[in-house]
């Protein structure tokens, strides 16, 4: 019992460190002058995880030392998550300022409920699923100094194990910095992988209500689609599967809500969709596929004209390319051929 | 006068007319699925798990799953159906970034249904987004006021009676008479022996009794893999990865067949001998996958251990 109520407090803690690290980094500092709005800023602070990971991929694309820059990372996001406490309270403070409804404390009771809950099932459920298995032993590589998957090999000979997706490494990245903090407190087993379903299907339920509230501005209408949106029994077996497709689904997701509030963003738009862009990129594959459409679609309904249309979108295209993309075109030249070799 | 009044009451009663709409969905849904899409046959199979196992399923759960998989989508398909009529006569109203963002769903879906039918978890993809485009669309229509009925209690009662059909509609599907009776069974055997179960997973390192005894045991030989990455993951021990569907395993020299232009005899041999691998660790569903295979370790392989998810075969002593 004493091991839950540990495992589950430091997996809080890990998270608010690493939302608060986001919310200083990324949401003050870069957003805050261009949006106030509280959909755009936890999207951006939702999506800072997976930056992270982006981080770590090119640090050990460049064959440094696996404890090295895990170690750097982790003060970093530990520094300034303890650093940016205070102003990451006060924000959501902020962001629940206007409750006003009974029903709108039970919706927030009921999400805080659903993240311990799926805490706890991440700390007592074993690892029985060949997705994560297989995303789960990445991770162990990566912790252990093993970047020979970074480096375009998929077959361990030590061990005789084969990595057969096609996805960037983005979420066993992520895994493994969390995997690793936990290791210095003894505590690994995929304990913090397995949480980050849990914590991106709250984040898209808290969003969604974010989003419905300022819309419809009426706190029992906003909860309204959330009854809807966990009705799916597809979704709850997934966020107890502990698999990918939560984060997968929230960053593209993030893509869509960016280019529908494009007039919002003003010139830093085209920035802003190729970050968005290029971190759901390196999540999940189907992903490209989907960004490659929606930037297709935006650039043929975009209002600009001529050159400025092609520089605007070249400059998306290159965040896109740095910020995960990279991935692919490296399997691609380099690599295993991606979807164009054979698995 | 006449004519007003008539139009006025239709628009008065075009929620109730929707929420009956709705409510006979719902009610389709549940008899579809629980009558016509449960269960048959051999249910280890791979494709029976998946509800994909006869032409009418392939079709129902497969390609047109973001509409008939109601125990993954719901219902929110059907109402997007709606959406797309309403966006496609008003264009100019909607805007160019709410077209291009459902032009962009809709070539999803399609994508969805032609190359990912086979994985549920990717028609999900679609949910919070159809979510958000279908009550931002109904709450705008809902907004008019034009009901004689409150539309926001309309619009709670709605989702709560959604959320109920859906989870039950879940719940009933995909199960047999079998299915209900080996519940009944477990949830007996549970109330009996909870206790000795709880010590049982207490001492193990693994809630997995195969796993378990790969790690007690010495295995001087390696461990041939049928396509379960949680080997790896569990034990340190070196294993051959097999994938079943298309008959190779990985080697450092790239990938090499197994079964093709060997006997059963030779198989055997060429496992223990080449390969040095006396045991097998694998699962039904994955046998399912290659029948010859299964046959192979039926009937030249001894079952050292199972539990609920995973089998070790052992080869047998001539």
């Amino acid at each position: 019992m004493i091991n839950i109520i540990v495992g589950i407090s430091l997996l809080l803690t890990l998270w608010l460190t690493l939302f608060s690290s986001a919310n200083l980094l990324c949401s003050n500092m870069v957003l805050g002058k261009i949006t106030t709005r509280h959909v755009d800023r936890w999207i951006f602070i939702a999506a800072f995880p997976v930056f992270l990971s982006v981080v770590i991929y090119y640090l050990l694309l460049f064959n440094l030392p696996a404890n090295f820059v895990f170690g750097v990372m982790a003060l970093l996001v530990i520094g300034t998550g303890i650093f940016g406490l205070p102003a990451f309270s006060r924000y959501i403070y902020s962001s629940f300022r206007h409750i006003n409804s009974r029903v709108e404390y039970a919706f927030i009771a009921a999400l805080s409920f659903f993240i311990l809950i799926s805490f706890f099932l991440s700390l007592i459920m074993p690892v029985y699923s060949n997705d994560l298995a297989e995303y789960v032993m990445l991770s162990r590589y990566f912790i252990d100094g093993n970047t020979q998957f970074i480096d375009g090999e998929r077959f361990f000979e030590n061990t005789g194990f084969y990595y057969i997706g096609l996805h960037a490494p983005g979420f066993p990245l992520l895994g493994a910095f969390g995997d690793w903090v936990f290791s210095l407190h003894n505590y690994g087993n995929a304990v913090f992988i397995k949480s980050i379903t849990g914590v991106y299907a709250a984040l898209l339920l808290f969003v969604s209500y974010l989003y419905f509230k300022k819309v419809w501005n009426r706190p029992i209408v906003a909860v309204m689609p959330i009854f809807l949106f966990i009705s799916s029994y597809g979704v709850i077996i997934s966020m107890v599967k502990f698999h990918i497709d939560t984060i997968r689904i929230f960053t593209i997701l993030a893509v869509v809500y960016v280019i529908l509030n494009k007039n919002r963003f003003s010139s830093l738009y085209y920035t802003i969709l190729g970050v968005v862009c290029g971190l759901a990129c390196f999540i999940h594959s189907l992903n490209v596929f989907f960004v490659f459409i929606l930037v297709f679609i935006d650039f043929i309904n975009s209002d600009l004209r001529g050159y400025n249309k092609f520089l605007k979108y070249f400059i998306s295209a290159l965040y896109i390319i740095g910020l995960g993309g990279i991935y692919y075109l490296l399997e691609l030249t380099f690599g295993s051929g991606w979807v164009l070799g054979e698995l | 006068m006449g004519f007003w009044i008539k139009g006025n009451i239709l628009k008065k009663l075009l929620p109730l007319i929707l929420w009956f709409l709705v409510a006979w969905i719902f009610v389709t849904a549940l008899f579809f699925t629980a009558y016509y899409l449960k269960l048959e046959g051999d249910v280890s199979s791979d494709l029976a798990l998946r509800g994909l196992d006869n032409p009418l399923k392939l079709w129902l759960h497969g390609y047109l799953g973001q509409f008939f998989h109601f125990t993954v989508m719901g219902f929110l398909s059907w109402l997007m159906i709606p959406v797309y009529i309403y966006v496609f006569l008003n264009g100019n109203k909607v805007g160019r970034p709410v077209q291009g963002v459902l032009l962009f769903l809709a070539l999803f879906g399609v994508l969805i249904a032609v190359k990912g039918f086979f994985n549920h978890r990717y028609i999900i993809t679609l949910l919070p987004a159809y979510t958000v485009i279908v009550f931002h669309f109904v709450g705008n229509f809902l907004s008019r006021k034009t009901s004689i009925i409150n539309p926001y209690q309309l619009l709670f009662s709605f989702a709560v009676f959604t959320s109920i059909t859906v989870l039950t509609v879940s719940f009933v599907s995909n199960r047999t008479d079998s299915d209900w009776n080996a519940i009944k069974m477990k949830y007996y055997k549970w109330i009996s022996a909870r206790d000795h179960k709880k010590k049982i997973v207490k001492k193990s390192a693994t809630p997995f009794a195969t796993i378990n005894l790969l790690n007690d045991t010495t295995i001087p030989t390696s461990v041939f893999v049928n396509e379960l990455p949680i080997f790896y993951y569990y034990t340190n021990l070196k294993g051959i990865y097999y994938n079943p569907l298309y008959d190779f395993y990985y080697s450092a020299h790239g990938k090499v067949k197994l079964l093709e232009d060997r006997s059963d005899n030779e198989v055997v041999a060429y496992l223990t001998d080449s390969l040095n691998c006396r045991f097998v660790f694998t699962s039904k569903s994955k046998n399912s996958f290659n029948p010859r295979f299964a046959d192979i370790l039926q009937s030249r392989f001894d079952t050292l251990a199972k539990d609920s998810y995973y089998l070790l075969f052992v080869v047998k002593d001539d």
